[in-house]
């Protein structure tokens, strides 16, 4: 069952570090760019988005830090069924 | 946590400290509390320590995320100059620090060799807010296209140059050309063009609003916003002889420091 959408989820992880404008900026042009539409996300689909996302975050927080928090990303998309 | 707490204690302090020791002389500066308490040799050994210790932590934490930004991260390079630029900065207020405190009551002099640091410092700032902006858009941050930055490049610029040649006439007109006059007009020059990526910065901090990396580029802005402001003014100053205003000056320089100093820091707390 799934309980929240994949994109209020990692957009979830990521808000705390560059806030909820950013965090919805950063999905939405990816989103565009990858050409997925809020509703059913195919997982590949996510992967894609999430290694997207990876880039721009290591510029703030580097690899180590961004890899814990896409670790954390991943744990709470599976556990909410989406991958 | 509780050495988190004794750092925002410090910060706070010294912001706190420095505002009640420079804003009441612009309207108190004959009386007995600048004559008798906050001689001028007590407003040196509050002002002068304080800003090397910021310019210290600065560039302690600069050199930290350096360090802590892998090889081939974008932002690394751009973190090491702005650790060379606060390190820069650090030795050039030592030999201000020098004559203020060691050789005082000597006046410091301008030019001094702490100049030829801070116009080093001032190009490693400008070098390091350029290449933030390239790694964060090539890192595909929506900080705009390349037309609409280049526009706002040329906007800014133009904004900036008249501002620039209004600060610069003055000090040109009239006066001798001396190694002075030179340095103002290099400071007043440098300060303009670290508006420009400065002012760039905003668009991106904006977005970062409510996150932790907000509290980082708010600080650094505002850091750098008040040198530039200072610097500016500084010339402008020395020009028209305008020493009552001089309390402005010490206070921007040192809330710049200490507020690069925070956002440094707080950048650095982020990538432990």
């Amino acid at each position: 069952m799934l309980s929240d959408g994949p994109i209020e989820i990692i957009r979830g992880v990521i808000e705390p570090y560059v806030g909820a404008t950013m965090a919805r900026a950063s999905t939405d042009v990816h989103c565009r760019s990858l050409g997925i539409d809020h509703g059913e996300v195919p997982p590949e689909r996510i992967t894609q988005l999430i290694d997207r996302l990876e880039k721009g975050l290591k510029v703030f927080l580097g690899a180590e830090k961004t890899g814990e928090l896409m670790g954390e990303m991943r744990r709470r998309l599976s556990d909410a069924g989406h991958r | 946590m509780r050495q988190r707490r004794i750092w925002n204690f410090l910060f706070c302090f010294f912001l706190l400290l420095i505002a009640v020791t420079f804003l009441p002389k612009l309207v108190l500066a004959d009386s007995p509390l600048y004559s008798d308490i906050l001689t001028l040799r007590v407003i040196l050994l509050i002002g002068s320590p304080t800003k090397l210790l910021f310019l210290a932590v600065a560039t302690a934490m600069g050199w930290r995320c350096y360090m802590a930004f892998e090889r081939g991260n974008p932002v690394r390079p751009a973190w090491l100059l702005m650790a060379l630029g606060t390190g820069c900065f650090f030795l050039g207020q030592s030999v201000l620090a020098w004559y203020q405190i060691i050789r005082y009551p000597a006046p410091t002099p301008y030019p001094s060799l702490g100049d030829p640091l801070f116009l080093a410092g001032s190009g490693c700032f400008i070098l390091a807010l350029g290449n933030f902006i390239r790694a964060y858009g090539r890192a595909g941050l929506p900080i705009g296209s390349r037309l609409s930055v280049a526009t706002v490049i040329a906007v800014l610029g133009l904004i900036l140059s008249g501002l620039a040649v209004g600060v610069l006439l003055p000090i040109w007109s009239g006066a001798e050309w001396t190694t002075g006059t030179l340095l103002d007009t290099a400071y007043v020059f440098l300060d303009f063009v670290l508006l420009i990526p400065g002012l760039l910065l905003v668009r991106t901090v904006f977005m970062l609003r409510g996150g932790l990396l907000w509290r980082v580029w708010v600080s650094l802005v505002v850091g750098f916003v008040c040198l530039a402001a200072g610097d500016i003014f500084a010339a402008y100053f020395s020009l028209t002889g305008n020493e009552l205003l001089d309390p402005i000056l010490d206070l921007l320089f040192a809330y710049g420091y200490i507020f690069i100093a925070l956002g440094t820091r707080q950048q650095a707390l982020l990538l432990e």
